[in-house]
């Protein structure tokens, strides 16, 4: 059996969670994930609550003023689940940030240690290292991801007024479902820039970068948006596309890599803030994004050669 | 040159100059900076567009008399994508610098060959911090005389003295925001024992305060609740609207309070104010700018004292060296 | 930089009752040292005995829990400027700046060392230790035995009175230990360099050195001229037994 008691890959992927979870890093970095989602439900439920009671001293302000027809509440109509919409910024950022240091890690550690050639050197070989990699980052991320969702619903149920109905429930599964596969094509990113660069600190350092790039630059080149319109999706989910030729080539081209913006459009769809967002297509290029990913570590791992290699 | 300060400046703005990681970010920002304005460019450009488009149809349904405003043109506010680049990668860039300022010989016993130099602590740390400095003020001019000469050259619009002192103002402030972040990180380097985790701290704790906090202020205005504004929605006067946000003081106060700890948000107010970016700042004289910014401005150098304390205050010769028993 | 009036001390290095620790942990016990001028000083003892530590206190890059340090007459708290000026130092496992050439690395702590002629003393000192050749090489195309030739240029380019070594033959091959035997030799006869070493190759200390001192667990358990240690034990073959000896005694 592939996973039974004694099987090479379970040995490296319950190390890789157990060196994981031992490395202060990592702790440190989910203990800042964990403790962001709690904020944002706050966050998200206090706005709520303050635009509704400002809503109310509108309308009394209104009145008193003589004006008897007041505009219906404009939240009216917002799903519960609108208060997460802080938690896409924070998988955005943060959530990158720790799926990069995740691959990061993951091989980064076996080579610094110098333990690599003594992995490669054992007879369960190359593919299950690879395998045991692969799924212990992914393991890893899932149960980042499997907490947030444990604290964002487990949050809802203490507060009354943020009562989800199961269809909305179903949506913020959905949601965290999207965010893992956006996030695992960081935690490849981390993982392939572990095996390419001889510097440690610099191999942590590009794959920050393109994410930089990802998130603030792709989306200005291929929309004419501010660099920081994907921070705000309340305004972000009614943008206008910018017009012109220049937008609408660069779009063309920039598309494959500019999934932050599917992300947020899915996530936006998710959450129920904005419906008109969905797109099969997005969620195709994310997924089809992660496997590139994936694929590139496999080979990368596959053709990586320890005797080369100048940090160890 | 035998002053210890400037013979160690000297070395850090060159290994600057010479380290590729270096030019490929600063020239990165300086892509990014001429992307912004060209899409600001393109922006405005459909804007006028569509100005005249709407004109020939008032003029085609015969109703000359209606008047809509002709869109003016502002140079400093084709710069906000600039500044928001700034923000983020220049920020980027400066926390990388730090840590390579430190990295280069923490750990290493290049720490203890010049630490055993005739050369005080002070004086290596002013030295480091020196040499960054002159280092980003070089960037920062470079930009701005680009940022002048692409404007006036392909957009035919000539800064008035004012306008370019205003430019250059901004960018002094760029300099106190980005030098913060240079000692910031370079005080998490000495702070830290190993390397790649100061690194990573200084990204996440970047990431709070630049993304994450100032995007919280952000999304908790209740005025952004709806697209287009809440209040807009509701028909209401600018003096009810106040009158309306006078009774959530403590919301306010506690939404304020986040913006308050950001290093960014000060500088973003700061120089949005300035380049007129913000609204209501847009053509007021620089005087009148100033006296209504100077908090913004008093924390800003508070920060950026404090990142400089925190070097001085971490760079001992233990850390420096990293030595353990 | 005014240099004060040079302190007349028969002592390069002078130790009374240093104690250091750290977090609490001993690691230098009472120690007391006193090397006359001239002398070249073998400090042996097993690793983690201490020696980096004691190196570090002496080139003042480490402030003793207690205890006084002069070096050169200067002591190395009060007066932590002047023991700098007059102390060459070359750390275990030398590293530089790799991606500057060797003269730009040299020039760079020459002028932070204060020399005025930076080019001249850069020139002199290459051609002393015969290796005028790669001065406009990047310090990475170096081998480990060019890096430490390279690591002592910088430590003797200000002409300093004390040379402190921290394990200079770690990693050589035997043709650099003996080039390096040579130098170390000819900067003490030539040039009149007191030379501190730190070392666990009992091997080199008996052809080099001129006294030695045993540290153990932080303990100074022997110190002498090489002459009077050779004669004291007369029955062992190799100064290895020496160490062996005393160090044994030292446990039990």
């Amino acid at each position: 059996m592939i996973l039974s008691e004694t099987s090479p890959l379970r040995t490296i992927i319950g190390h890789e969670l157990r060196a994981l979870v031992r490395e202060g890093t990592f702790s440190a970095l989910l203990g800042i994930f964990l403790a962001v989602t709690l904020f944002s439900v706050f966050i998200g439920w206090s706005t709520r609550s303050t635009t509704l009671a400002i809503y109310a001293t509108t309308v009394a302000t209104l009145n008193g003023a003589g004006v008897s027809h007041v505009a219906p509440n404009p939240l009216l109509g917002v799903s519960t689940l609108a208060i997460f919409n802080n938690l896409i910024i924070y998988m955005l950022l943060v959530g990158a940030l720790l799926a990069i240091v995740i691959g990061h890690r993951s091989f980064v550690r076996d080579r610094r240690s110098g333990v690599i050639q003594l992995l490669l050197s054992r007879p369960a070989g190359r593919p299950f290292y690879i395998a045991g990699k692969l799924c212990g980052t992914g393991i890893a991320l899932l149960s980042v991801l499997l907490g947030m969702f444990a604290v964002s619903s487990a949050s809802t149920l203490f507060i009354p007024s943020l009562h989800l109905s199961g269809g909305e429930f179903l949506s913020l599964s959905a949601f965290y479902g999207v965010s893992f596969i956006y996030l695992s094509f960081f935690t490849a990113l981390g993982l392939l820039f572990g095996v390419y660069m001889p510097n440690e600190s610099m191999s942590l350092l590009l794959p920050i970068i393109a994410w930089i790039a990802i998130v603030f630059i792709l989306p200005e080149l291929s929309t004419g948006q501010n660099p920081v319109a994907l921070l705000n999706p309340v305004t972000l989910a009614h943008a206008p596309q910018a017009l012109g030729t220049f937008f609408s080539s660069a779009r063309a081209i920039l598309s494959p890599f500019s999934f932050g913006q599917d992300y947020v459009a899915l996530a936006l769809h998710f959450l129920r803030i904005n419906s008109e967002t969905f797109n099969i297509g997005a969620l195709f290029k994310l997924a089809a994004a992660g496997l590139a990913a994936d694929a590139a570590c496999v080979f990368a791992l596959w053709k990586y050669s320890a005797a080369a290699d100048q940090i160890l | 040159m035998t002053n210890p300060t400037l013979v160690i400046a000297k070395k850090e703005y060159r290994d600057s100059l010479r380290s590729a990681l270096f030019i490929a970010l600063a020239s990165f920002m300086v892509l990014l900076a001429a992307v912004s304005i060209l899409v600001a460019s393109f922006n405005f450009q459909t804007e006028v567009t569509q100005y005249h488009a709407a004109l020939s149809q008032l003029t085609a349904a015969e109703r000359a008399g209606a008047v809509i405003p002709a869109p003016s043109y502002y140079p400093l506010l084709m710069l906000r994508g600039t500044i928001e680049y700034l923000e983020i990668i220049g920020a980027v860039l400066a926390i990388v610098l730090g840590y390579l300022a430190v990295a280069k010989e923490k750990g290493t016993n290049a720490s203890r060959l010049l630490l055993s130099r005739p050369v005080s602590r002070s004086a290596l740390v002013s030295g480091k911090i020196l040499g960054a400095s002159l280092l980003m003020l070089t960037l920062l001019v470079f930009l701005e005389g680009g940022i002048v000469l692409a404007i006036t050259g392909i957009g035919q619009v000539a800064f008035s003295p004012a306008e370019l002192l205003k430019l250059t103002l901004s960018f002094a402030y760029t300099y106190f925001y980005l030098l913060f972040f240079f000692c910031f990180s370079a005080a998490l380097t000495l702070f830290f024992k190993d390397l790649p985790r100061a690194l990573l701290f200084s990204f996440a704790i970047w990431l709070v305060f630049v993304l994450i906090i100032p995007q919280i202020g952000d999304t908790m205005d209740p005025d952004n609740q709806v697209p287009g504004g809440f209040f807009a929605s509701m028909h209401v006067t600018q003096s009810q609207q106040s009158a309306v946000i006078a009774q959530f003081k403590g919301y306010e106060n506690f939404r304020n309070a986040l913006e308050v700890s950001s290093i960014e948000k000060h500088y973003e107010r700061l120089v949005f104010a300035t380049l007129g970016i913000k609204g209501m700042y847009n053509d007021k004289p620089l005087g009148y700018i100033m006296i209504d910014k100077w908090q913004d401005l008093a924390l800003l150098l508070i920060f950026y004292a404090a990142g400089i304390g925190a070097v001085f205050l971490f760079a001992t010769n233990k850390r420096i060296m990293n030595s353990s028993p | 930089m005014e240099s004060k009036q040079p302190k007349v001390n028969p002592f390069a290095i002078e130790v009374r009752g240093v104690t250091h620790a750290y977090n609490g942990h001993k690691v230098l016990h009472d120690l007391n040292l006193s090397i006359p001028k001239g002398e070249i000083f073998g400090f042996l003892g097993h690793n983690g005995a201490g020696k980096t530590t004691t190196i570090s206190i002496l080139t003042t890059l480490l402030r003793q829990t207690a205890g006084t340090v002069r070096i050169a007459g200067y002591d190395t708290l009060e007066e932590s400027m002047d023991v700098r000026k007059r102390i060459g130092y070359l750390p275990e496992n030398v590293t530089f700046y790799n991606d500057l050439t060797a003269y730009e690395n040299l020039a760079y702590f020459a002028r932070l060392s204060g020399i005025k002629h930076v080019d001249a003393k850069i020139d002199e000192t290459l051609t002393f230790l015969d290796f005028e050749g790669v001065k406009h090489k990047k310090l990475k195309t170096f081998s480990k035995g060019m890096r430490q030739r390279i690591g002592i240029a910088q430590a003797i380019l200000h002409d300093p009175s004390v040379l402190f070594l921290d394990e200079p033959t770690s990693g050589l091959d035997p043709m650099g230990i003996k080039n390096l035997r040579d130098i170390i030799l000819r900067l003490n006869r030539e040039r009149g360099m007191t030379i501190f070493m730190n070392t666990h190759l009992l091997s080199e200390v008996g052809k080099t050195c001129t006294s030695i001192g045993v540290l153990s667990m932080g303990k100074l358990i022997y110190m002498d001229t090489m002459e009077r240690t050779l004669n004291r034990f007369p029955d062992e073959a190799s100064l290895e037994g020496i160490y062996v000896r005393m160090e044994t005694a030292e446990m039990s």
